[in-house]
C-alpha cells in the first residue's frame, strides 16, 4: 500500500453490529486479521431515515427525506425500528425502486417497471414515529487476511461487515495522498 | 512497496505500549508489523500537550504503512513485544 495515510480519527470495529460512517469521512482505510485463507466482506449502504407522519403524504405518496442522495430506480429496503409500525403500502423488511425523486424527497415503487413509469405505491400517513428506514447498498467488497483497503464512499453512508468477532476487522477514517 | 520512494531519516526503533516516540520530530513515519497476520496492533498518536489520543489505527502482521502526523505529536502501539518497529522517512512516488 504506497502512499501517506493521515489518520483522522480513531480505530473502531467495523463489523456486523458495529454500523459507521466513520465521522462521515469519505476514505476510511480497513485492516483483516484473518489467516491469508480468510476474508471478510465489507458492505457500504446509503442510509435515510423518515418520520412515519410528518414525512409521510397520504395523497401524493411522496416521502420528504432532506439531504438524501437516492435517485430514480435506486433498490432501497424499507426497514422500521423496534416499536414502529410499517406504513400501509410498505411491507418491512421489503427491497422498494425510488421514482419521481427530487430534492425534497423521493416516491417507492414495488417494482423496476413501476418505478420507471412512474407509479408509486400508495401509502398512508402512519404514527408519529421516526423510525422509519430505507437503505441502498452501495458495493461489497471482500477483504482478505492480511490485506488493508482503502475504501472511498458518500459522506452519509455507513460500512459494515461480516465479523462478528468485532476483532478481526478494523476501520480507521483517513486523509490519503500518493 | 516498490512504486515509491522513503529515504529513512533515523535509525529504526521498536515501537512497544512502553515506547512513545515523536520520531525526532519528523512528520512521516514508517512503520512495520512483524508478527503474525492474524494479530492486530493498534498505532496510536497522541498529542505532545496533554497525551491525549490523536487518532489510532490498524497494522496486521506482515503490513507495513507510512503515516502522516504533525511534529510533535508522538506514536506508540499497543504491543507488548518487539514486532511493530519504526522509522522517520522522507517520501516521493
Amino acid at each position: 500500500m504506497a502512499g501517506i495515510i493521515k489518520p483522522l480519527g480513531l480505530s473502531t470495529s467495523c463489523n456486523t453490529t458495529n454500523i459507521s460512517t466513520f465521522g462521515g469521512s469519505k476514505l476510511v482505510r480497513l485492516t483483516c486479521s484473518l489467516a491469508h485463507t480468510s476474508s471478510h466482506t465489507v458492505t457500504s449502504k446509503t442510509p435515510a431515515t423518515f418520520n412515519a407522519n410528518t414525512n409521510v403524504d397520504s395523497t401524493t405518496d411522496f416521502i420528504t427525506i432532506s439531504n438524501h442522495i437516492f435517485k430514480d430506480l435506486d433498490a432501497v429496503v424499507y426497514s422500521i425500528d423496534s416499536g414502529n409500525t410499517a406504513l400501509t403500502g410498505l411491507t418491512n423488511g421489503t427491497t422498494y425502486f425510488v421514482t419521481a425523486s427530487n430534492t425534497a424527497g423521493i416516491k417507492l415503487a414495488s417494482n423496476t417497471l413501476n418505478a420507471t413509469n412512474g407509479t408509486a405505491n400508495n401509502i398512508t400517513k402512519g404514527l408519529t414515529e421516526s423510525g422509519h428506514n430505507l437503505n441502498r447498498t452501495n458495493y461489497s467488497i471482500v477483504v482478505t487476511g492480511g490485506q488493508s483497503i482503502i475504501l472511498e464512499k458518500n459522506t452519509i453512508d455507513t460500512l459494515s461487515s461480516t465479523d462478528a468477532t468485532a476483532t478481526q476487522l478494523l476501520g480507521t477514517a483517513i486523509a490519503y495522498k500518493n | 512497496m516498490d512504486s515509491a520512494i522513503f529515504k529513512p531519516l533515523g535509525s529504526s526503533i521498536t515501537v512497544s505500549s512502553a515506547v512513545n516516540s515523536n520520531f525526532d520530530g519528523n512528520k512521516l513515519v514508517r512503520l512495520t508489523h512483524t508478527g503474525t497476520v492474524t494479530t492486530n496492533h493498534i498505532i496510536t498518536c497522541k498529542l505532545a500537550s496533554d497525551s491525549s489520543t490523536k487518532w489510532s489505527i490498524a497494522l496486521t502482521g506482515g503490513q507495513d504503512i507510512i503515516l502522516e502526523k504533525d511534529a510533535t505529536d508522538t506514536i506508540t502501539s499497543n504491543d507488548a513485544g518487539a514486532t511493530v518497529t519504526g522509522v522517520a522517512v522522507a517520501y516521493r512516488n
